[in-house]
């Protein structure tokens, strides 16, 4: 973290929910901007320039994913899509069209303020930095500046494709990736649709990684949107240090 | 560039237009008028059926068009009739004025004996146009429909008139002979067939001027008393008187036929337009089965029924009856199950199945067979007429096209009822969701906040979480109410019970629930201390009230002022309660809908202009006092203004 506070901008029409995010996020040191329509949302998203965004999609005078669409046109600002609907068409909707992530309401608070610090300190995608690219979940390390998985120091041999979502669940570790972004940015834009592919290779990942296929503590299932890999980025002077090569 | 008027219809390209049937009312109408339907689908073109009226069509002819009629509406085309007494002229001047590209004509011979006169076809061919001139010939399955004329039968009354008119004449020329020369008695004579034309039509005229002719020659030329004759002059006379009273009692004859035919065509006219009109205006499948049966039974003196598919048995049940209760024996019943397999007539008169007392007559539509009519024909003791058996074609046609339309019309309905309460299940779904889940997540996301955050939480903040929780507890209270409510209104529970109350008290009550959410506003109350008590149900009209100012607050900016007046419209008898927001107001498209069920002003959570249930429960709950509720502009067109009005009672308590 960095020692500037970090800003919020909460968009949401309901007086009462942008009161309680205000002082929960307050209260954990960032610094809130509120508005109450999209109008309004997406003049501060621009003009401030906040670290994060809360969009609510029930705005009265424009929805919700219009404002994300016409916000994607203009800034990379991560936004949390924090809504009422609950259809997964609405979810894969808002993360396809540049969503960071999604929250259904009602929430607890500690749900949100996990996607909040996951979203702002994930490293940025230019980032070259190799220890950055190093991703641990208790004893799984993945090394995406070596190319290497290793669990409980043992190298844990994948295919090419197992490889290859898990590296890309990794490059957004402890988000949601939607399941059209998986097999297209894997498999290719032909096979959009072909979810079959990926529900093997996940339950191949999940086995040869030592997840419980029941209760994935690492490879959550978003149902029908997507996957969401719950691994913290590795610290620069990490103490394991000595099993990268 | 000049050009005569016909050269410029000659140069306009015709090609695009439409497509021209000339029916006569003959047997090939039927098909011409599939002709025509084939081509007109082929090219795509709109037709049109066309009769030219000369008022020359006898009662059977007519029924015949009314049937071509119908049929080419069945198929899509258009009709017209045309008066005039040229038909090629009159067809070549609607054909050029419409700009038609194709004409039909049969090639049938002109009716009657003038059988030197050219066809319709060769008349127009030798005139030509900027048309396709297409002769269709008949197809000759079986022999042509020709009405069986009732001169043929034999008639005692016509000789008998005939010879008594001739009588007559003779005896009154016996008493002129004295006074009148032979060429003025043939006069007598004359007048004599003219009767006998006007009483017992063209036979008897003929007979009557044969008579008069021998009489006249036998008692009044030279030799009298003989019929042999021998003045030059004589002979010529009667020769002439022959002939003159032929061809006068021929056109006499031929007058009385028309205008019997006219009289009967005129009442069938008048009996099929009444029918239809009465067709016409029925609105259910019963209405037009009833009027159809009765019509026929009228006219035909015969038990009639109507049968459908039973949906319980296989097979066909009688689904009305004129006379009610006559049935069909088995026999007929087993026809009409074949008539409806096979969409042909079967039983009494047919070809089909003919042994039977009942014939049966499918109503097809769309190729869809609707029903089956039955009528018992063999209670009649004569066989049917060809213009009975025109009549119930034509009837038969109208039911199915009648039956069809409210076959559409009740499906329409349907459909609309469906899409409405679709509509209404998934307006009440994503309401619940809404409604229900948006102060849910306040008061989850407080809660939770304040039991994993306590400690990063001072005082204030703590206070400030709290106070939400309440004031969204609350409001969800209020939404659960008026579920309940609105439950209770559709299912017409509500039971009113009158107290005398003041606006002072209701608004009091109601700005008390609202306590919390109105934090931050300034409310401003304006009313007359004398204003009169209602007579209401105090918690219903309370309820409204915490509905409108709810939805006033939920509009008003950031410490916005919220008036509520109160009025007293004394020529009305009506307190009116009005509340004005300063929020952003309601476009004039929403001000009536913003009082239906579940109108949110977007769709799922977009919920601009209140819960969608609020405002529904409003003007229901004012309707159930009498009173009524309207959405305004505010004062300088901002804001919005709910007014909302209640009758007062005829006297007031302190008059008693």
């Amino acid at each position: 973290m960095t020692n500037e506070p970090q800003r919020v901008l909460v968009v949401d029409d309901e007086p009462q929910i942008r009161r309680f995010l205000r002082i929960s996020l307050a209260s954990q040191g960032f610094l809130v901007s509120e508005a109450a329509t999209a109008g309004e949302g997406l003049r501060k998203a621009l003009e401030e320039a906040p670290d994060l965004v809360l969009l609510d999609l029930g705005l009265p005078d424009l929805d919700g994913q219009r404002v994300l669409e016409t916000l994607r046109a203009r800034s990379a600002v991560p936004v949390i899509v924090v809504s009422v609907r609950e259809q997964e068409g609405e979810k894969v909707r808002a993360l396809d069209s540049g969503a960071s992530d999604y929250v259904t309401k009602p929430f607890g608070i500690q749900e949100l303020l996990a996607r909040v610090r996951s979203l702002l300190r994930r490293p940025l995608p230019s980032a070259s930095d190799p220890a950055r690219l190093r991703y641990r979940c208790g004893e799984l390390l993945i090394d995406l500046g070596a190319r290497r998985v290793t669990l409980h120091d043992e190298p844990v041999h994948l295919t090419p494709k197992e490889y290859a979502v898990l590296e890309r669940l990794a490059q957004q570790a402890g988000r949601v990736v939607t399941q059209t972004q998986l097999l297209r940015d894997v498999w290719g834009p032909s096979h959009a649709d072909d979810t079959h592919y990926l529900r093997i290779v996940v339950s191949k990942l999940r086995h040869k990684l030592g997840d419980d296929p029941q209760a994935p503590e690492l490879l959550q299932t978003e149902a029908g949107v997507g996957y969401r890999l719950l691994a913290e980025p590795e610290p620069r002077t990490g103490t394991r240090e000595e099993i990268v090569p | 560039m000049s050009m005569t008027p016909e050269g410029q219809d000659q140069a306009m390209p015709s090609r695009s237009a439409r497509l021209l049937v000339a029916l006569s009312g003959g047997s090939e109408d039927a098909t011409l008028v599939r002709a025509a339907h084939r081509l007109a689908e082929r090219d795509g073109v709109r037709w049109r059926a066309i009769h030219l009226d000369t008022g020359r069509d006898d009662a059977e002819r007519r029924l015949v068009l009314e049937r071509d009629f119908a049929m080419v509406q069945r198929l899509g085309g258009e009709t017209r009739v045309l008066q005039g007494q040229d038909r090629a002229s009159e067809l070549l001047d609607h054909a050029r004025e419409h700009q038609v590209a194709t004409l039909l004509v049969g090639c049938s011979r002109p009716s009657g004996w003038r059988v030197w006169r050219r066809t319709l076809a060769e008349q127009l061919l030798r005139r030509g146009g900027t048309f396709d001139l297409v002769v269709v010939a008949e197809a000759r399955k079986r022999p042509r429909f020709r009405p069986r004329r009732r001169q043929l039968s034999l008639r005692l009354h016509e000789p008998l008139v005939a010879l008594a008119s001739t009588l007559a004449a003779l005896v009154a020329a016996w008493g002129l002979d004295f006074w009148l020369d032979l060429a003025n008695l043939s006069l007598v004579f004359l007048a004599a067939v003219l009767a006998s034309a006007a009483l017992a039509g063209t036979r008897a005229a003929m007979l009557s001027a044969v008579l008069g002719f021998l009489a006249f020659n036998f008692f009044f030329t030279q030799p009298r008393f003989s019929l042999a004759m021998v003045e030059h002059s004589q002979l010529v006379t009667v020769v002439f008187f022959l002939l003159v009273a032929l061809v006068v009692g021929q056109q006499a004859g031929s007058g009385r036929r028309r205008l019997l035919a006219l009289r009967a065509s005129r009442e069938q006219t008048h009996r099929l337009l009444s029918f239809s009109r009465a067709l016409a205006a029925a609105t259910d499948r019963a209405q037009v089965t009833d009027i159809g049966l009765s019509a026929l039974e009228r006219w035909l003196r015969v038990p009639a029924v109507f049968l459908e598919r039973d949906a319980t048995e296989p097979g066909l049940a009688v689904r009305e009856a004129v006379p009610p209760g006559s049935t069909p024996d088995a026999g007929a019943l087993s026809a009409a199950t074949w008539s409806w397999q096979h969409r042909r007539p079967s039983g009494h008169g047919t070809g089909d199945l003919a042994d039977q007392r009942w014939r049966l007559l499918p109503l097809v539509e769309h190729d869809t067979v609707l029903g089956v009519l039955g009528l018992e024909l063999a209670v009649r003791d004569a066989a049917i007429g060809p213009d009975h058996e025109a009549l119930i074609d034509a009837v038969v046609s109208q039911l199915a096209m009648a039956l069809e339309r409210t076959r559409l019309v009740s499906e329409l309905g349907e459909a609309r009822l469906s899409e409405e309460n679709e509509r209404l299940r998934s307006a009440l779904l994503s309401s619940v969701s809404h409604d229900l889940r948006t102060p849910l997540a306040s008061i989850i996301g407080s809660a939770s906040s304040l039991r994993d955050l306590e400690a990063q939480l001072g005082a204030a903040d703590r206070r400030e979480l709290l106070d939400g929780i309440l004031s969204e507890s609350e409001r969800l209270n209020r939404y659960i109410q008026n579920l309940l409510d609105m439950t209770r209104l559709g299912q017409g529970d509500m039971k009113i019970e009158r107290d005398w109350v003041s606006l002072d008290d209701l608004a009091a009550s109601a700005l008390k629930r609202l306590g919390p959410s109105l934090s931050g506003l300034t409310v401003e109350r304006d009313w007359p201390d004398d204003l009169p008590l209602l007579h209401v149900h105090p918690a219903l009209i309370e309820q409204a009230l915490v509905n409108v100012i709810d939805n006033a607050v939920r509009f008003s900016p950031e410490g916005g002022t919220l008036r509520l007046e109160g009025r007293w419209r004394e020529t009305e008898h009506r307190l009116e309660i009005r509340v004005t927001d300063q929020g952003p107001g309601i476009p004039p498209e929403l001000r009536e809908t913003v009082f239906d069920m579940f109108t949110t002003g977007g769709d799922g959570d977009r919920s601009r202009y209140g819960s969608g249930l609020g405002l529904a429960i409003c003007r229901g709950m004012l309707g159930a006092h009498g009173g009524t509720i309207a959405a305004k502009p505010g004062p300088h067109g901002e804001g919005t203004t709910i007014v909302m009005q209640l009758p007062l009672p005829e006297e007031s308590p302190h008059d008693e």
